[in-house]
């Protein structure tokens, strides 16, 4: 039987319309499962079931409810929806929470019982979901609890008052991996205890898969397949959900951009010379007709010896060189753009090989990491620290480095934080220029495994530079090998490294007779951090 | 969280005694003294003149008096009125409950009313409310109090007779408080209006609650810190900045104490007076400073 249906929503800002056209259907007790990238509405599609809409969307459309009938355009309908019926989980469960009063006492307001009995209600919900000591979190405020932990308890909050649906809106993206398993198995516990509905937002077609009876896939405001989940996944009759199939091993989902052009970064006959020490003498050619391309979501690896001209090929990447000729498009936009900069920061970052050079050493952590949210005014100045503090958190450091600086932080340390800094604006494109040549032995092998990490989890395209094929063996999925600012050899990694044709290619690995030595630590170092 | 507020306080105990010298050289810089002022009133000959200034003691050079009144002082002993004859202790004593009565009353009508009159905006932003913070605000910006002041007496006392029904301290407590509330009320819908858009305001009401629910639980207590810091300034204001309307309903409060004391040069008087409002700012900012500790599970320990 049918809960919850919406017929022809339409969400506008201004003359854009981000929801376009969608109907969906959620049976009692069912759960629909609803995929896209960031941006093709799934989010304002969530928002407006639950009457949720930020005041500058223009909402329209209908939705049944339980045989009522509401009208999209009219909020106030919602009143008596709202965390009665309607559950909400958010994906940032920092957000979800008043910082000035307990977990527990949100908790209990949210179950509209009288004030002794809710509070009673509020443990035995944090106990239901998991929390390890339910009395404790209730009495704990939000900064005192983990992500994993206050997810949790917003997954408590929003079946309070045992709703009919819940929403989950990417409850598991802003948590660690080890943690998204646990918060995914509370919800699907809750979900069959209570006999709830659910509509379950992802980018991730794998955990769609895992917990929902049917899935819909979305793209610019509209619905483009939909079906019962092993039928869509086995058998998708839609280009774009084969797509989103197709790419799933990288983890994110490819961007619009993907679509258009299959390239992360496209250079062609890139020359460049820096200008001569003195007058009269000809300047250096530092690259001689550069073409390389780096399909989306691989990793290319740059080797060749220092002068080679392959750090050159990454500041023109990240535009902070103008090639003398050629052309080179990064993630789609031309990195010397002047007026599209902040576009191209957000979308291509650069992790330097010296650390310590590039944080502002009189700023705390902190502040370097939150500098990128003020120019680029993303979320409120309330978020930043969380943000910060998850970005820390994602490179395997701990939450007190936030008020360190540069100084006080070994250089395995430093690393992390500039990796950090460059994951700020949630990149699609990386250049790594030789970001473990300063480092021991021992803690290169960690940060490359980081590095390993953050291109799995976050499915972002990599420019490597380095001049150690040992180090790029295990991160690069393609290998390109330059000398005296030429592209003298390219292939897939496995291809360079064990049938290299070049001799000077066979030279290089002649020459890193420890290359297998550093391969096992750093398979083992995953998750160890630098102290 | 007794350390954190310990080095301040010696820095703000070593500014008391600065206040206080300064205000001592101060009024001695200032033509005449209390023994003019008599010799004004009554007639006296210039050997009565100086007979009374070598009793008081004001012939000796001012370090020789500083000394002194500081020697008195760290024994408790604030002297004795010049005028009057009197302790200067039981002087401020007698006036302090008036002040402190009438600045809790004004503080409590201004709080009251600014919270009010911003929580109502927020909840209803359309309402009749959101055009009060304006007025208020202007209000209190453009009109005075002594004006205010002299228009209630003209009003409720002359014309409506209606002080006896309200009391002596009350009107000039409404008049405060309006005045306190227009300070208050502006700023704190502003930062209403900005908590309102965090996204736990999403959250609260994605749970269910109502507007007037979350702003009175969620965005009244992360706003607090803004009127937590303006009530401090405003009350500190206060201790001294009662004289306008102690002066005008002839209420005997430490601002008219230190008035006529001015008036009169009768230093101890002055000098008591200058210490206690010294004192008082100096405790109610390290009151503020608690209070938003305590307010902020963040900042507890």
């Amino acid at each position: 039987m049918t809960l919850v249906s919406l017929e022809n929503l339409t969400v506008a800002f201004d003359d854009k319309r981000v929801v376009d056209g969608v109907g969906l259907s959620i049976a009692k007790g069912q759960t629909l499962g609803l995929v896209g990238e960031s941006g093709s509405g799934k989010s304002m599609t969530a928002c407006a079931i639950a009457g949720l809409l930020p005041a500058a969307a223009q909402g329209r459309g209908r939705m049944r409810f339980d045989g009522d009938v509401l009208d999209v355009a009219n909020e106030t309908a919602w009143t008596k929806l709202r965390g009665r019926r309607i559950g909400f989980v958010f994906q940032d469960p920092f957000a979800s929470f008043d910082p000035l009063m307990s977990v527990g006492a949100q908790i209990a307001r949210a179950s509209f019982l009288a004030p002794d009995l809710a509070m009673r209600r509020a443990i035995a919900l944090l106990d239901e979901c998991g929390l390890p000591d339910p009395a404790g979190a209730a009495r704990a405020y939000p900064h005192q609890l983990s992500g994993g932990q206050l997810q949790r308890a917003g997954i408590a909050a929003a079946i309070a008052a045992e709703p009919d649906l819940l929403i989950a809106d990417e409850p598991t993206t802003a948590l660690d991996v080890s943690v998204q398993a646990q918060v995914l198995r509370v919800l699907k516990a809750a979900q069959a205890r209570h006999g709830m509905a659910m509509l379950f937002i992802s980018h991730d077609l794998a955990v769609v898969g895992e917990i929902a009876d049917r899935v819909a896939v979305m793209r610019d405001g509209r619905i483009v397949e939909t079906g019962p989940v092993a039928q869509v996944l086995r058998a998708p009759a839609h280009e774009y959900t084969r797509l989103l199939i197709a790419s799933r091993p990288a983890g994110k989902l490819p961007g619009k951009d993907a679509l258009a052009q299959g390239y992360a970064m496209e250079a062609k006959g890139i020359d460049f010379a820096y200008p001569a020490r003195r007058r009269g003498t000809t300047p250096a050619k530092a690259l001689d007709g550069v073409s390389l391309k780096i399909p989306r979501g691989a990793c290319l690896g740059l080797v060749g010896e220092s002068g080679s001209g392959k750090s050159t090929l990454g500041r023109i990447a990240i535009g902070l060189l103008r090639p003398a000729a050629g052309t080179i498009r990064v993630c789609g936009l031309d990195p010397m753009d002047r007026g599209r900069i902040a576009e191209r920061a957000r979308k291509a970052q650069m992790v330097f090989q010296d650390a310590a050079g590039s944080l502002n050493p009189r700023l705390t952590i902190e502040a370097s990491l939150t500098e990128p949210f003020a120019l680029h005014r993303i979320g409120t100045r309330s978020e930043w620290r969380e943000r910060a503090a998850s970005l820390l958190g994602e490179v395997g450091l701990a939450r007190e480095h936030l008020a360190r600086y540069p100084h006080e932080l070994s250089g395995g340390q430093r690393q992390r934080v500039a990796i950090a800094r460059a994951l700020a604006l949630d990149p699609e494109f990386l250049v790594c220029d030789e970001p473990v040549t300063a480092l021991d032995m021992t803690i290169q092998a960690q940060i490359l495994a980081l590095l390993r990490k953050v291109r799995d989890r976050r499915g972002v395209s990599m420019l490597f530079i380095g001049h150690d094929i040992g180090a790029i063996e295990t991160l690069a999925d393609r290998i390109a090998v330059m000398k005296d600012g030429r592209v003298i050899e390219e292939g897939t990694a496995a291809q360079v490294l064990n049938h290299p044709l070049a001799a000077y290619t066979r030279s290089l690995l002649d020459a890193v007779p420890r290359f297998k030595a550093i391969e096992a630590p750093a398979t083992t170092a995953r998750e160890t951090i630098d102290a | 969280m007794i350390r954190a507020l310990g080095v301040p306080l010696l820095r703000q105990i070593g500014l008391i005694c600065a206040i206080v010298i300064a205000v001592f050289l101060l009024i001695r810089v200032v033509p005449g003294d209390v023994v003019d002022v008599m010799a004004t009133e009554g007639d006296m000959t210039a050997a009565e003149v100086a007979e009374l200034r070598a009793e008081l003691g004001l012939d000796r050079p001012v370090p020789e008096q500083l000394a002194l009144w500081l020697t008195r002082m760290a024994q408790g002993d604030l002297g004795m009125s010049l005028r009057f004859e009197r302790p200067v202790a039981q002087m401020i004593e007698y006036a302090i409950p008036t002040t402190l009565a009438l600045a809790a009353k004004s503080l409590a009508i201004g709080l009251l009313l600014g919270v009010g009159i911003a929580s109502a905006a927020t909840i209803w932003p359309r309402g009749p409310a959101a055009w009060l913070v304006d007025f208020v605000n202007l209000w209190s910006i453009a009109i005075p109090t002594f004006c205010v002041g002299l228009a209630a007496i003209l009003v409720f006392a002359i014309g409506l007779g209606w002080m006896k029904v309200l009391g002596n301290g009350f009107v000039p407590a409404i008049v405060i408080g309006i005045d306190i509330a227009g300070q208050i009320v502006k700023p704190l819908h502003e930062e209403l209006k900005e908590a309102s858009a965090a996204p736990y305001v999403r959250a609260a009401k994605a749970r269910g609650e109502s507007p007037a629910r979350i702003v009175l639980a969620h965005l009244l207590p992360n706003a607090a810190p803004v009127a937590i810091a303006l009530s401090g300034l405003i009350l500190a204001g206060l201790i001294g900045g009662t004289l306008t309307m102690e002066v005008l309903f002839g209420l005997p409060g430490l601002g008219t104490l230190a008035l006529q004391a001015i008036q009169g040069r009768d230093y101890p008087v002055i000098q008591a007076a200058i210490l206690l409002f010294a004192v008082a700012i100096i405790l109610v900012n390290a009151a503020t400073d608690l209070l938003q500790r305590l307010l902020d599970p963040r900042l507890r320990r």
